[in-house]
């Protein structure tokens, strides 16, 4: 059985239709987000969007998210995996990670226990920023 | 004669977990419950953990079992979310948003509005004190299709 990721119906869509940011607004992404997408590549070339269906485009993945298909900048053509200028510069402003809402996994609820890998050692553990 | 009552669970799956994991997932963000168990952050971890085990691995028959289970249950869906993924961060970026780099890589934030855990990336804003998650980022996208203009504080 194959997964298709699904995405959630936005049920705060006013909520979002009030942001009035626009240049403000701040994607924060992991530091190993090349080696992730590295990886999905890699993935592709062995065949992985047969696997799933052909769901998405070898172009740009826009059948799957037809609402993704037309681009803010007509002019500007979209590519998987392009690279996405990543600033670097200091923070200058006060938009910050300082009050988003940590998940610690080992304590989601107080009955779950820590979850370890079941394939070696590694530990998942992560921190909260709260 | 009263005692001491300890209960301790111990969590086992296997690789066909993350359809399942998916699945509670969904209704986990639909019902703004935060999750028991982070699929986005399991599913990037256990996907890169599995590829090198097996890319190490000298045992032939292992690494074709392996890797066929791996291919339909974690590869699929981690193609998918990364492909997702990189096209709402390339249109955000399109729009304006600018993009940095988690301040720590190890945190794993909650969405603020559907508890859904935002490994990869998540969004901030000036009008919200949390993170949202990419799915909510695609609702940026939308608007501009419904309005054809190109920023969001035009509205």
């Amino acid at each position: 059985m194959i997964i298709l990721f699904t995405y959630l119906p936005c049920f705060e869509e006013e909520e979002i239709r009030k942001c009035s940011c626009n240049c403000d607004r701040v994607v924060f992404v992991r530091k190993d987000i090349f080696e992730l997408e590295e990886l999905s590549k890699k993935f592709e070339e062995i065949g992985i969007l047969d696997e799933v269906g052909k769901q998405m485009s070898q172009s740009d993945g826009s059948s799957t998210h037809p609402h993704l298909s037309n681009g803010i900048d007509h002019n500007a053509k979209y590519f998987p995996y392009c690279k996405i200028l990543i600033d670097t510069s200091p923070e200058l402003h006060t938009l910050s990670e300082v009050d988003v809402l940590g998940y610690d996994l080992n304590k989601p609820y107080p009955t779950l226990s820590t979850i370890t890998s079941a394939h070696g050692p590694q530990e998942y553990s992560t921190q909260s920023d709260v | 004669m009263s005692g001491f009552n300890c209960g301790e669970a111990v969590n086992f799956a296997t690789s066909e977990w993350f359809p399942l994991g998916a699945v509670a997932s969904q209704r986990y963000a639909l019902l703004k419950r935060i999750p028991v168990l982070p699929y986005e952050e399991l599913l990037c971890k256990e996907t890169t953990f599995f590829t090198n085990e097996f890319s190490m691995s000298d045992h032939g028959h292992v690494t074709l079992t392996g890797d066929t289970r791996i291919q339909s249950y974690m590869k699929a869906p981690f193609v998918q979310l990364m492909r997702f993924q990189h096209r709402v961060r390339w249109s955000l970026a399109k729009m304006g948003a600018r993009t940095r780099y988690k301040a720590d890589i190890d945190a794993t934030v909650l969405c603020g509005i559907c508890k859904r855990d935002c490994y990869i990336a998540h969004i901030m804003c000036n009008c919200r004190v949390d993170a949202i998650c990419l799915c909510h980022g695609k609702v940026f996208l939308h608007l501009l299709q419904i309005t054809d203009i190109c920023f969001i504080c035009d509205l």
